[in-house]
């Protein structure tokens, strides 16, 4: 039987290691800690999360949000090696700033861009437009990767119910705007006084059906759109053409994908489904981390476990308060064991799936918090 | 205190994966089994409750799980198409604006409408009475005395809470500006609404309670009726600490599964002890009930078990 590659190796022959995996399983610390053991391994690494729940600046012992690439002190794990030249630096995106940042890009002109930032619908839009996230994160990715300062990015994607939507809604993203704005809402050159005034409609229906439309939201909103639309319409060529390199680099070999599973039995049908859309989006899975495996049992794997207390636990006649004790050990004892034991069927059923191609790791879960540098570092023996 | 029962409307609030669907499924059969009518909404389309009840699936039109026990499920899309009919009068009109795929997904993303319909439709399903009337003005016995919501997880929960609100800031005036601000006065109803918090007994999905439970009352002008923190682990017995000393001097001397039973007993107290700890935290946090439901040992959960869950809630009263 061939060898599975290690995880680390997996890691270190690529640029960019994109983690990914359904909601709740850990991703974000496992980005960290991936990213974390690269530093250390002496490269210059970033994660890079989009995390509205700072999730990432806590597992980095860092108060607050980060909005900007936020380089973590290491001396305090590598006392032993200072010298070691690798560095760890830590990004949270902020969807908002992104786009206000690709706005300014792409914009012809500050009136454009002045009118796009203050406009209301943009400020939802950019928060709220399905994909949006996606889309930043796939900008920011290719800003820090073209700007050489790493050797190695570990992107924590955003939590998609859908395991392509990191891919695929960028584009699905720009093409809605693009086709929305082509097809319905023609803006002309010049000024956006009315909502009439900002829109050429095709046809007398939807004429019609404009009127009605603005009867029920009311006609600034008509126009407030009508504007938005129109000055965004410029945008789109660029951000289309960022979006295809994106998607371009994330399908190179300078690549790799990382999935991160739970060993429950509840999340294994959706794993299993993300596994199956990601294969047949043609994205091959390069390393699976298993998060938060029960620390096993002793003599685990042993399906002979008696039944009742008293052949393991010694009973005591007329000592009640000892035998309640025991039943109360053993009944603790049973449901651990059945929980393992569901959990090492999911963890077969898994290797079933993914067959021996990529690293495998399982890491244990932990009894404390991983809440700062040094609890983060306890995961490491565990990435390799 | 108010009675968790005594509202119409019980928002079930928490990050992906801590048990939302179970405690809404939980709170619904402890309204039932007090003799009141409740419905389960369910916001993000997979039908768990149905599932739960081994029933086929309620849809968006609703069904029966059990005795005064209801469920929806609403779909943003449906929820949109049944607003937007209504707005617009005709549905030839609607087919036309909002069944091309690239319309409605701007129309979404700009104005937010499927989040504002999907919390819509929770205020019509709050609307409806016995006799058929419908409306907020309607008179006569409520059809459902109760509407759980199992939302959908916090970030995007929490902007479905948001969505009448900003409806509100970017129309101003009209139809729309109006029904949001219906939407927007029953939610932050102190008669009518709360929200429950759903929680893991771990720091991370505790400290994203905490966060979320601000939010709600500083931002949102939500009231909170409580927490509750899912799959505790379990409680040890009242053992005399000598006889556990002893217990562990025997096993530790004979090894096999004694050794393993008590080394297993050992770590879920650890496991208890922290969880009790972060229990303690949100006490201290938030002035709100904090209740506790057992790590449960079958999967698929099914009713005996949501009974015996929703049992534990009479205690919150």
């Amino acid at each position: 039987m061939r060898a599975r590659p290690p995880l680390p190796d997996v890691i270190d022959a690529h640029k960019i290691i994109v983690v990914c995996g359904t909601g709740g399983v850990g991703k974000t610390t496992i980005s960290a800690a991936l990213a974390l053991g690269a530093a250390l391994r002496g490269k210059r690494a970033l994660v890079l999360t989009i995390d509205p729940a700072k999730r990432l600046a806590n597992a980095l012992g860092i108060d607050g949000r980060l909005n900007e690439i936020t380089p973590i002190d290491l001396d305090a794990i590598r006392h032993d090696e200072p010298k070691k030249t690798g560095h760890l630096d830590a990004m949270m995106l902020d969807s908002k700033r992104t786009w206000d940042e690709v706005v300014c890009r792409f914009s012809q002109d500050e009136e454009t861009r002045d009118r796009i930032l203050t406009n209301a619908y943009y400020q939802r839009a950019a928060g709220t437009l399905a994909g949006s996230q996606e889309y930043m994160a796939m900008e920011k990715l290719l800003q820090v990767h073209q700007s050489g300062d790493y050797d190695l990015i570990v992107l924590d994607t955003p939590p998609t119910r859908n395991a392509l939507d990191f891919l695929e809604a960028p584009s699905r993203m720009i093409a809605v705007l693009q086709e929305g704005i082509l097809r319905w809402l023609i803006p002309r050159e010049g000024r956006f006084s009315s909502a009439r005034a900002g829109i050429i409609l095709f046809g007398k229906g939807q004429q019609a059906l404009f009127r009605l439309f603005e009867r029920f939201t009311g006609a600034e909103v008509l126009s407030g759109i009508a504007e938005f639309m129109g000055a965004f319409a410029q945008l789109l060529d660029g951000m289309r053409s960022r979006a295809s390199d994106v998607l371009n680099l994330l399908r190179s070999d300078q690549v790799a994908f990382v999935l991160v599973a739970s060993p429950r039995r509840l999340a294994l049908a959706e794993t299993s489904h993300f596994h199956e859309r990601l294969s047949e989006g043609g994205v091959a899975v390069r390393g699976l981390v298993i998060n938060r495996v029960r620390p096993p049992l002793a003599l685990r794997g042993h399906a002979d476990v008696p039944e009742a207390a008293s052949e393991a636990l010694p009973k005591r006649i007329d000592d009640l308060e000892w035998n309640a004790m025991v039943d109360e050990v053993w009944t603790t004892y049973q449901h651990e064991r059945a929980r393992q034991l569901a959990e090492a069927q999911v963890t077969e059923e898994l290797e079933r799936q993914f067959g021996r191609g990529p690293a495998w790791v399982e890491v244990p879960e932990k009894e404390a918090a991983i809440h700062n540098l040094e609890t983060l570092t306890m995961l490491l023996p565990h990435l390799q | 205190m108010r009675s968790l029962l005594d509202n119409r409307i019980l928002i079930v609030l928490g990050k992906g994966g801590v048990g939302k669907s179970v405690v809404a499924g939980a709170i619904g059969l402890h309204a039932a089994t007090s003799g009141r009518k409740a419905l389960i909404a369910e916001m993000n389309g997979q039908e768990t409750q149905a599932a739960i009840w081994s029933r086929p699936h309620v849809g968006y039109e609703g069904g029966p799980l059990s005795d005064r026990l209801d469920a929806v499920s609403i779909t943003p899309s449906g929820a949109v198409e049944e607003y937007l009919v209504r707005a617009l009068k005709f549905r030839a009109l609607y087919d036309l604006v909002f069944r091309n795929r690239y319309i409605e997904p701007l129309m979404n993303g700009i104005l937010g409408l499927s989040d504002l319909c999907s919390i819509g439709k929770v205020m019509d399903l709050e609307w409806h009475r016995t006799s058929g009337a419908f409306g907020p003005d309607a008179e006569g016995p409520y059809r459902h005395d109760l509407i759980v919501v199992d939302a959908p997880a916090t970030g995007h929960g929490l902007a479905m809470l948001r969505a009448p609100q900003a409806m509100m800031d970017i129309t101003r005036v009209g139809p729309l500006f109006q029904n949001s601000r219906l939407i927007r006065d029953l939610i932050c109803s102190e008669d009518k609404c709360s929200v429950v918090l759903v929680t893991l007994p771990e720091e991370l999905p505790v400290m994203e309670t905490l966060e979320t439970a601000t939010v709600l009352r500083e931002q949102l002008n939500i009231q909170v009726a409580g927490v509750i923190v899912n799959a505790m682990p379990p409680e040890d017995g009242d053992w005399s600490p000598a006889l556990w000393d002893e217990l562990q001097q025997l096993t530790a001397a004979t090894g096999g599964h004694a050794r393993a039973a008590v080394d297993t007993t050992l770590r879920v107290q650890r496991r208890r002890e922290r969880a009790e700890h972060l229990v303690e935290d949100l006490q201290q946090k938030l002035a709100v009930p904090i209740l506790e439901f057992p790590e449960l040992n079958d999967h698929p959960i099914g009713p005996q078990s949501l009974l015996q869950l929703s049992s534990r809630l009479k205690a919150w009263t």
